[in-house]
């Protein structure tokens, strides 16, 4: 019996979201998946993605709005392999993220910040 | 002796892609290490969501890598079936079953050979490689393609299969699970193989659960994750799909876990043939996508996400796609610092690490 994918997305702010992550999550409960970039042409939105350990389907996303001048936080004190996907989320986007190193998903003489509606290529 | 500062790639003998670690060394001993992904950007997200229209992207994804191919097409398939609402019948899932484990036994009889040859052995290497090519006939008979082949679409799959082919692959598993045993038993039991692996890159399992450690190199840990146990888009479990786990967390178990899961899904492959479910191979399709939808599949190397967004209209607002390789980067950067430099090759392919993917 196929069981459906249960997505609960709870909305947060960059104000709140490492103090969320920090209450919610649990190593040996909760896989952190990535955090996922959608630019909503003009505005950025965030999801920070988690999934269930041994619990078929459940999908948690913390999701936030924001500006692209922004500058996001960093979950890696509560989540140690989240740089990668912060430091990708700023190459991607063009965004400031805290602590994120620059141009390691995207070399300095390419395009920058691809995935932004406005870069075209 | 002071700091050394020791290049490895972006190009270097044991890399099958580029990727390059700045490793700072003292004595030989890794104190730390630097990691440059970005050698290959292909842009492939960015084409997905202004380039190609919906019913394109599974062959678009197919190219993120060519050894799991099936994966991402696979991924994306499953994902706008779900936005558009499609149902499809059991042999497609059959079917579709099929051709990703013949794909993950294959990547794994690669990963392994690329270790031994690092390890020092041509020979297994090539041994490898040589009974891998059983289950290369069987995907080229399938698909037409030994790798890279475009086998899942959008309500169904590409070609179906006669029971020619049935016959045919029923013959070349069998030989192949013989040859598996004899070379997954000279990686068990030869003295030398273990000392060049046993013990080396070893991660616990408390390391692999603080690091999100994907795939077989969370399972050699002894840490139970396999995206077929913890999502369902395809029936595994009646087909006899297991969890293989191995605890020592070494080189040495990465490869006898993959060892493990090939078996595995040799025996998976052989319960399809023998209880293929009649039907069509492809249901109709309509309509355009609309909704968000997360997909998690397990490729041969961990657990393939991917994202997908629409709003009815051709092209997707967005297609994110997060691969196995990637989730265990931090942990691989984790490993090498107190290694020995000499071992950081077989570390590394250990990981059977694919950057074509990390760099999509």
């Amino acid at each position: 019996m196929m069981v459906e994918p249960i997505m609960n997305i709870e909305e947060v702010t960059l104000e709140n979201v490492v103090e969320k992550t920090k209450q919610f999550y649990k190593e040996d409960e909760w896989n952190f998946i990535t955090v996922n970039g959608t630019d909503l042409k003009g505005e950025l939105q965030i999801d920070w993605l988690f999934s269930k350990y041994n619990d078929k389907n459940i999908i948690q996303i913390f999701r936030a709005v924001v500006s692209f001048e922004d500058k996001i936080p960093s979950i890696v004190p509560v989540i140690p392999s989240a740089w990668l996907a912060e430091w990708e989320l700023g190459d991607m986007f063009g965004v400031d993220v805290e602590n994120a190193a620059k141009n390691v998903f995207i070399a300095k003489d390419s395009i920058q910040a691809p995935l932004r509606a406005d870069t075209k290529f | 002796m002071g700091k050394i500062i020791v290049p490895f790639g972006s190009q270097h003998i044991a890399l099958p892609e580029p990727v390059s670690f700045l490793f700072e060394t003292e004595n030989e001993i890794i104190t730390n290490v630097e990691a440059h992904v970005g050698y290959v950007h292909r842009g492939i997200e960015k084409a997905a969501i202004t380039k190609f229209e919906f019913n394109q992207l599974p062959y678009l994804t197919a190219r993120v890598c060519g050894l799991c191919s099936i994966t991402h097409a696979g991924a994306v398939v499953h994902g706008l079936e779900k936005l558009l609402n499609i149902e499809v019948n059991k042999r497609i899932d059959y079917l579709r079953m099929f051709v990703v484990e013949l794909d993950r036994i294959h990547s794994h009889l690669l990963a392994n050979g690329h270790v031994a040859e690092v390890v020092g052995y041509e020979n297994l290497f090539m041994q490898t490689f040589k009974i891998r090519e059983d289950v290369m006939d069987v995907l080229e008979r399938i698909t037409g393609n030994r790798v890279q082949y475009d086998y899942q679409v959008i309500g169904g799959v590409a070609r179906d299969i006669d029971s020619e082919i049935v016959e045919f692959s029923k013959k070349k598993l069998k030989t192949l699970k013989d040859n598996v045993l004899k070379i997954m038993d000279f990686n068990d039991s030869d003295y030398t193989f273990g000392l060049k692996t046993k013990g080396v890159g070893v991660i616990s399992k408390e390391m692999a659960t603080k690091f999100n450690t994907a795939g077989p190199i969370a399972r050699a840990s002894g840490f139970a994750t396999d995206a077929r146990a913890e999502y369902d888009y395809l029936p595994f479990e009646e087909v006899g799909y297991k969890m293989q786990l191995r605890t020592s967390g070494d080189v040495w178990a990465r490869n006898m876990v993959r060892f493990d899961e090939v078996l595995n899904s040799i025996e998976m492959c052989e319960n399809i043939l023998d209880n293929l479910p009649a039907g069509e191979s492809k249901v109709k399709v309509k309509g355009r996508p609309e909704g968000e939808v997360v997909v998690r599949v397990e490729a041969p190397r961990g657990e393939c996400f991917y994202y997908l967004k629409g709003s009815k209209q051709k092209v997707l607002d967005r297609v994110r796609i997060r691969v196995p390789t990637y989730a265990n980067i931090p942990i691989l950067k984790e490993l090498f610092v107190g290694a020995k430099y000499s071992d950081a090759q077989a570390i590394v392919l250990s990981f059977d690490p694919c950057m074509s993917c990390t760099a999509k």
